[in-house]
């Protein structure tokens, strides 16, 4: 009924940071949501691989910068699951 | 928990994650003690260094103005870079801008008020313009303490203003009343500002916020 990929708190709220802001640094991803790199790398990894989120990983003189991008196919899945959502709600 | 709590629930937690970043990206409060600081050392050598020279007194207020902006600009630096950001988010510029504006302001008209020996009213004009840039800064980032701060300030001020144009007492940098209005400016552009900023770190620590 739900997408099992959105429908777990961390990567729906990952999610919902990402599509007001349609890219946030790995950084302000982990203090927005509280969790730790290893725990939000794994999140991401498996949005990555569903094609959800792009992560771009650069370099700002000689520290490494990972930015965070939301693809549309990734838009299209969060409005699908907000719309699930409230489809559930309004039903029950 | 019911399936239909469990959906709430998240709806609620993915209503609270869709901030803007300009939103959840800080203010570095730790910008208000430093203003505080050169605010206190401002009032105390303002009427001393423009008795000594004019260009003397302009040179020293805008030097002391500088240092705030340079310190400022480096606390919010600090506090984008615990956040990869690498620019100055829409809310920061304004603040900077808007004290930027009003000090460049005073610089000079507390610059002819110096010429014509009106000690008093150089605080009060003070006092009453950057109160204006609290009042601001507080409706922007939603800090009622500072608003208020700001409103009782600027209405401080203009009651000074009444009461020092009607007993005649701008003119001299010795009087009492110069004294009183040194003391208010300390109070209300030094003390109050920086014991908000001080309440505004303690809150977002206990509410485990985001700001710095």
């Amino acid at each position: 009924m739900f997408d099992p990929l959105l429908h777990q708190p961390v990567r729906s709220k990952l999610l919902s940071a990402l599509i007001t802001n349609d890219e946030l640094p790995f950084i302000a991803l982990k203090e927005s949501l509280k969790v730790t790199d290893g725990n939000l790398s794994s999140h991401l990894s498996k949005l990555e691989k569903e094609e959800y989120v792009l992560i771009e990983k650069t370099f700002v003189g000689k520290r490494p910068k990972t930015v965070v991008h939301i693809t549309a196919k990734g838009k299209k899945a969060f409005a699908e699951y907000i719309e699930a959502l409230k489809k559930f709600i309004e039903e029950n | 928990m019911s399936e239909k709590e469990e959906v709430l629930r998240q709806i609620s937690e993915i209503k609270n994650h869709l901030v803007d970043k300009e939103t959840f990206f800080p203010y570095n409060y730790n910008a208000c003690h430093a203003w505080a600081i050169i605010a206190v050392v401002m009032t105390l050598v303002m009427i001393p260094a423009y008795e000594y020279s004019t260009v003397f007194g302009a040179g020293l207020i805008f030097a002391l103005v500088t240092i705030g902006f340079v310190v400022e600009g480096s606390l919010t630096k600090k506090v984008n870079e615990r956040y990869d950001i690498d620019d100055c988010t829409k809310r920061q510029q304004f603040i900077m801008k808007n004290f930027l504006m009003i000090s460049l302001f005073l610089i000079i008209l507390t610059t002819i008020l110096a010429m014509h020996q009106l000690h008093a009213l150089i605080f009060l004009s003070w006092l009453f313009l950057i109160s204006m840039g609290y009042f601001a800064v507080g409706f922007v980032l939603n800090i009622k303490a500072f608003t208020q701060m700001a409103k009782f300030n600027m209405i401080l001020s203009l009651v000074l203003l009444v009461v020092g144009a009607y007993f005649d007492l701008f003119v001299g940098s010795d009087s009492l009343f110069v004294t009183l209005t040194q003391a208010v400016v300390i109070f209300g552009l030094a003390v109050a500002p920086s014991w908000i900023a001080r309440k505004q770190q303690k809150d977002e620590i206990s509410s485990g916020s985001c700001s710095v």
